[in-house]
């Protein structure tokens, strides 16, 4: 396994939700109660950095229910092994831990 | 789907928010993140009025999420690492310093309205032949004179003098001026009536005060070309109007050209020596003008006025010409900035001989770098501590008492004083914390050492330049005021930890 990325709390804490199944922005803000200013730029550094993966939903879909699609987050293997070093390094993480994601909304 | 009313206004302002922040996003990823963010708000506002949530609070919460679009579009733009850095490390170099502190004294300056009180210092005086105008200046912490005195005086010293054709004696007043509309503080003065025609001033408009005017028109008063302005709209018949003097009727007969200025600029409306009651006044209000006659130098006058004054009673008279005048305030900045600068050098060499002990071994290029930037640093300071000071104390004394105070001028000197040596010492220290290659200021503090070792080991702070040229090493107890900071250039070997890639993974 390669060396885990240290990243920073908030960082983790975005990670920790997605893996929970918030998987698209306004959940994760919701679910952790960070402003979308702070969310969207987190995101998108921690898809240039390959611990998360955007992928945009089937736009066909998207078409026949007449709404726009949205773009879905998911957690890529340097991504899983990056949580699991901070949730060691962060213990309270853990008690962070949104509850797991019965069904998409 | 059809959406109502307030859900379609909803969704256009979100659009317009929207839209606009995706300006600042790159124009190739601009499409798609604006279908990434429209898409989040399209589906949390049709959430919020299918769940019967949509209300007044949740739609300011659906604003604030919209107004996060911005900085999200900022960071496509600008790279969030680089910014960071540039925020981190701007502040710290030699230019930021420098425009920093002349943009504090352009302010300073803008502020107080182009600095008036020094403006007037550079400004040609605006007496005829000024070169041979003098003026005597009393002075004594609390000492009052009789006004009517010192006008009779004035008369007598001009009869018997050798060295003077005229002599004219002032004595000015905080007054208060009623208008039509408005009632103002300002600052009056009672002159003998021969003062404007031994300055040699001729009135803009109207007629300045004659001898005659002492027995036929004692209420008569002229105005400055400010207050004619100000309260009078520039009114060209402005001449034979009355302007109430501390509840006292006077008739404007005149106004002084715009240039005129006398002793300070603040003095507004003058008087004859029979106007209104006479009082006693304080020394440091009072005083004598004279104009010497041709060949006499000011130290003769000088001799000569002060005998007629102590005879007259009055202590610590004190004789000086127009010209000085006017460039002092300039002569004092030059001086203290002249004295400061070699001070500085001074101090400044034997902290850098400190260093040069451990070998430190700077091109012609970086001390000129580092000398001219510590010169023009300590100019650019001294300056501001010289616009503060003088605008400063000028107005304050305005605001507070209505009038231009005679402690103004000494308690400017100080001030000026006082914050020039503080900005001295900052400057020292501020030059003493940066690189002494890229001048940048010295960061990453570092506490070394341990006390309780301090005989066997050294105990102190490190600095670093962020670009690696080297350390500063503070001891935390000089031993000797011979121990200075100590300097350790760093070669090539150490760059590679001083790289400005930031390590991967570190969101």
């Amino acid at each position: 396994m390669e060396t885990a990325a240290r990243i920073s709390h908030t960082s983790a804490l975005i990670l920790q939700t997605i893996r929970s199944g918030y998987i698209y922005g306004f959940d994760i803000m919701d679910v952790t109660g960070l402003p979308s200013g702070t969310i969207y730029p987190a995101l998108r550094r921690l898809e240039n950095e390959s611990l998360l993966r955007g992928d945009w939903e089937d736009s066909k879909i998207a078409l026949r229910q007449d709404r726009p699609p949205r773009r879905y987050y998911k957690l890529t293997r340097q991504g899983k092994d990056a949580l699991i070093s901070a949730v060691e390094r962060y213990p309270l993480l853990a008690r962070l831990a949104p509850e797991e994601k019965v069904a998409r909304r | 789907m059809q959406a109502n009313p307030q859900i379609r206004l909803l969704i256009w302002q979100c659009k317009f928010l929207l839209r606009s922040a995706s300006l600042l996003v790159p124009k190739p990823q601009r499409a798609a993140w604006y279908q990434e963010w429209f898409g989040e708000v399209w589906h949390w506002l049709h959430f919020l009025a299918e769940s019967g949530r949509l209300n007044s609070h949740t739609s300011m919460e659906l604003a604030r999420h919209c107004w996060g679009a911005f900085p999200d579009a900022a960071w496509h733009r600008f790279d969030h690492k680089k910014a960071s850095r540039a925020f981190d490390e701007t502040p710290r170099t030699a230019r930021f310093c420098l425009s920093a502190i002349l943009f504090a004294v352009l302010s300073l300056i803008l502020v107080t309205g182009l600095a008036p009180t020094i403006r007037s210092g550079f400004k040609p005086l605006p007496f005829s032949q000024p070169d041979r105008l003098a003026y005597l200046s009393m002075h004594g912490s609390f000492t009052k004179y009789d006004e009517e005195n010192l006008f009779l005086e004035a008369a007598k010293w001009a009869e018997g003098s050798k060295t003077a054709e005229m002599v004219a004696a002032y004595s000015w007043h905080p007054v208060s001026l009623q208008f039509p509309h408005n009632r103002v503080n300002d600052i009056s003065a009672r002159v003998s009536s021969n003062f404007f025609d031994l300055l040699g001033n001729k009135a803009a408009i109207g007629r300045l005060f004659t001898p005659a005017d002492e027995t036929n028109c004692p209420g008569c008063v002229v105005i400055t070309h400010r207050l004619w302005e100000a309260q009078f709209h520039s009114d060209h018949n402005v001449v034979g109007k009355t302007i109430s003097v501390d509840d006292h009727p006077g008739r404007v007969i005149g106004v002084l050209p715009e240039s005129f200025v006398f002793i300070f600029p603040e003095v507004s409306v003058w008087m004859l020596p029979g106007w209104g009651t006479t009082t006693n006044n304080f020394a440091d209000r009072t005083g004598a003008v004279l104009r010497m006659a041709p060949h006499v130098s000011l130290a003769q006058a000088q001799q000569e006025f002060r005998r007629f004054a102590q005879a007259g009673g009055y202590s610590q008279p004190q004789m000086e010409s127009f010209v000085s005048r006017a460039h002092q305030g300039v002569k004092l900045y030059l001086f203290f900035t002249v004295l400061s600068l070699f001070g500085g050098i001074a101090l400044g060499s034997s902290r850098l001989g400190g260093a040069k002990t451990r070998k430190l071994k700077l091109s012609f290029r970086h001390t000129l770098r580092w000398w001219g930037f510590f010169s023009l640093k300590t100019l650019l300071l001294l300056a501001l501590c010289f616009v503060g000071s003088l605008e400063f104390t000028g107005r304050a004394s305005i605001i507070l008492t209505g009038s231009v105070h005679p402690l103004v001028g000494p308690f400017a000197t100080w001030l000026f004083l006082v914050t020039a040596m503080v900005a001295l010492s900052w400057s020292l220290h501020d030059q003493g914390r940066r690189c002494r290659f890229c001048l940048r200021r010295l960061g990453n503090e570092a506490s070394v050492g341990t006390p309780g070792y301090l005989l066997l080991d050294w105990w102190g702070t490190e600095l670093v330049c962020s670009d690696g040229h080297g350390l500063l090493h503070v001891p935390e107890m000089k031993s000797s005021w011979q121990e200075f900071d100590q300097w350790v250039s760093l070669d090539e070997s150490w760059k590679p930890l001083f790289e400005h890639e930031e390590p991967v993974h570190t969101p």
